[in-house]
């Protein structure tokens, strides 16, 4: 039976591990997501916010 | 395995796991330990006697809380746990929802009690974006005490996970804390008992009305690495998807819905192969079009 080209996109014979990385990076606006998140949580982390949360889960 | 029953593994392990404080009968005590400065990824009070991680809602309404009180100093801007949620979201979308939340399975567990089950009316949906925007970011940063601080009034107000999970336990093992119960907890408790009948009769019926958490992954749904796919050419449309999934998404045709938990349900309902688990993958480049020569038969102009 001959294939809709969709399902043809869908297929999964050519999901090696390199074609899943080299799509996740052509996914751009999650990978800017990631990196502005990554750096919330680090400046997050270097102005001292894990020890405001950390004294917030005592105080409770 | 069996994937639903996988689920309910790894929500079993997951909640039971994070509220893992066994010593709390004992010491009549919060866990007050190192692990309080994680967050969990689902909606699961931080007051839990048994609770091992913080609160990311309670949290991040405690950060925007505390912003006016800085006066002059640099604000906690909640920045690590919204870098966490956010991470969180754009690699996986709903997933924790459908996944991690221990009130989500509390309310899974809920809706297997027999009983008449209705839908929701969909328009309802979008009360939980108006509770974040309200109640967990406006509300903390502007309504403040004298000293300039925010209180956390999802918390205060309406979080059921936080009465059931965290103030009645509490009774439980201190019971002189009932002569300081006041409007706060009555109010509550109600709210508590609605959602938890509602749950009987709505699928996920916090989840889908209420919750803030849920709100802000499902933010993320739209560009999330992880994705529900759709086989477009194997879907027989026999609609066994469709009562399958606990948020009332129709997967057959509402791609990359905003409701959807990734629970996988309809995966495993759909016989044809046309639901999958994966990564989102760029869209296909445009086909080129041709034109066949006049007087060929059939096929001018459609693509190849």
């Amino acid at each position: 039976m001959k294939k809709t080209s969709s399902s043809v996109y869908n297929t999964r014979e050519t999901n090696t591990g390199i074609r899943i990385g080299r799509d996740a990076m052509r996914n751009p606006w999650a990978i800017g997501l990631i990196i502005l998140f990554s750096l919330l949580f680090l400046i997050g982390v270097n102005t001292g916010e894990l020890d405001f949360l950390y004294n917030l889960g005592r105080t409770v | 395995m069996n994937l639903n029953l996988f689920r309910r593994l790894v929500q079993t392990l997951v909640s039971v796991g994070t509220n893992g404080y066994l010593l709390f009968p004992f010491t009549l005590d919060i866990y007050k330990g190192p692990l309080k400065a994680v967050c969990h990824p689902g909606l699961n009070c931080y007051a839990c006697p048994g609770a091992l991680l913080s609160c990311p809602v309670g949290a991040f309404q405690n950060f925007v809380g505390s912003i006016r009180m800085s006066a002059g100093a640099l604000p906690n801007l909640g920045g690590v746990v919204l870098g966490y949620l956010g991470f969180i979201g754009v690699l996986v979308g709903r997933v924790p929802c459908g996944w991690l939340c221990p009130f989500g399975f509390i309310q899974d567990i809920l809706y297997k009690i027999p009983s008449p089950k209705f839908s929701l009316w969909r328009p309802l949906r979008w009360i939980k974006y108006g509770v974040l925007v309200v109640l967990v970011i406006l509300a903390p940063l502007l309504i403040v005490d004298q000293v300039g601080l925010g209180h956390p009034w999802f918390c205060k107000l309406l979080c059921p996970s936080g009465t059931l999970l965290g103030a009645i336990p509490l009774l439980i093992i201190k019971p002189d804390l009932a002569e300081n119960l006041g409007f706060w907890f009555w109010n509550k408790f109600t709210l508590l008992m609605i959602i938890l009948v509602g749950a009987v009769l709505i699928s996920r019926f916090f989840c889908r009305l209420l919750c803030p958490l849920g709100a802000f992954y499902s933010l993320f749904n739209r560009i999330s690495i992880v994705k529900l796919d759709f086989v477009e050419g194997n879907c027989v449309h026999c609609l066994a998807c469709v009562p399958a999934c606990p948020t009332g998404v129709r997967a057959y045709e509402e791609r990359d819905s905003r409701e959807c938990i990734l629970c996988l349900r309809c995966v495993q309902a759909c016989r044809f192969g046309a639901l999958d688990f994966g990564l989102r993958r760029p869209a296909p480049a445009p086909r080129k079009h041709v034109v066949q020569a006049a007087g060929s038969p059939g096929r001018a102009g459609r693509p190849t």
